[in-house]
């Protein structure tokens, strides 16, 4: 994983452009998230009780699949000068916890008159597609100075 | 495109912008007329802009209007 955040500006993006990383969902990142939210429903916490409901493993939080969408912003899209203002998300497969998935964001749109870009993305596992949708993000120094 | 069909589109983002689907769009109005028009919501107002009728603005447009009745025009000459 990149440990410094890239440094684009409004002109060193361009529509179309694709960035895309791999992450692992860990049984760390689960436990985290647990502190972070407080959510310790069943589905992602007992292995029994997920299975009882049709999945073969405890599912991953949603939300730490948005979370690597905060990473693609924070780190990608745009980086360093990012201001997450929008997201949409459509949920449509589980990941489960132990398995690797492939965030892919493309740039839809570039508005000059706002310093910002919306992208569109889409989570993948074993050719699955797990989650989709969009997200605005401002641009707080349009010349990456 | 006729320009009252123009001010319908107008009218249907800024409802769904604002989430105000009593909101009605006049060429007076301006941010000071609706209390949720922030920096923010300015943002999506003008990017659901740009993408629903396919055309950009430039930043310097977009710091001469004066009101809704000035950008209706503004979009009205990209779309001539």
């Amino acid at each position: 994983m990149s440990h410094k955040p890239k440094i684009h500006s409004l002109h060193s993006l361009h529509e179309g452009l694709v960035e895309r990383f791999v992450f692992k969902a860990t049984d760390e990142m689960m436990q985290s998230f647990v502190k972070i939210s407080g959510d310790i429903n069943p589905l992602h916490t007992d292995v029994n009780f997920a299975t009882s409901r049709g999945f073969d493993g405890v599912v991953v939080y949603g939300g730490i699949l948005v979370a690597q969408i905060s990473r693609m912003v924070g780190m990608h899209l745009p980086g360093r000068d990012a201001l997450w203002s929008s997201l949409n998300i459509y949920f449509a497969h589980p990941l489960l916890v132990g398995q690797t998935a492939e965030l892919e964001a493309r740039v839809e749109h570039i508005s000059e008159a706002t310093s910002s870009i919306e992208f569109k993305f889409k989570i993948t596992s074993q050719g699955k597609k797990l989650a989709k949708g969009s997200a605005g993000v401002q641009i707080l120094k349009p010349d990456g100075q | 495109m006729e320009r009252t069909d123009l001010i319908d589109r107008i009218n249907a983002i800024f409802r769904e912008v604002f989430d105000d689907d009593g909101l009605v769009v006049t060429p007076e109005m301006t941010a000071d007329d609706i209390e949720e028009w922030d920096s923010l919501s300015h943002i999506r107002l003008i990017v659901a802009h740009e993408i629903k009728f396919g055309v950009k603005f430039k930043t310097i447009e977009l710091n001469g209007l004066k009101n809704v009745g000035n950008f209706i025009d503004l979009l009205k000459s990209k779309l001539d």
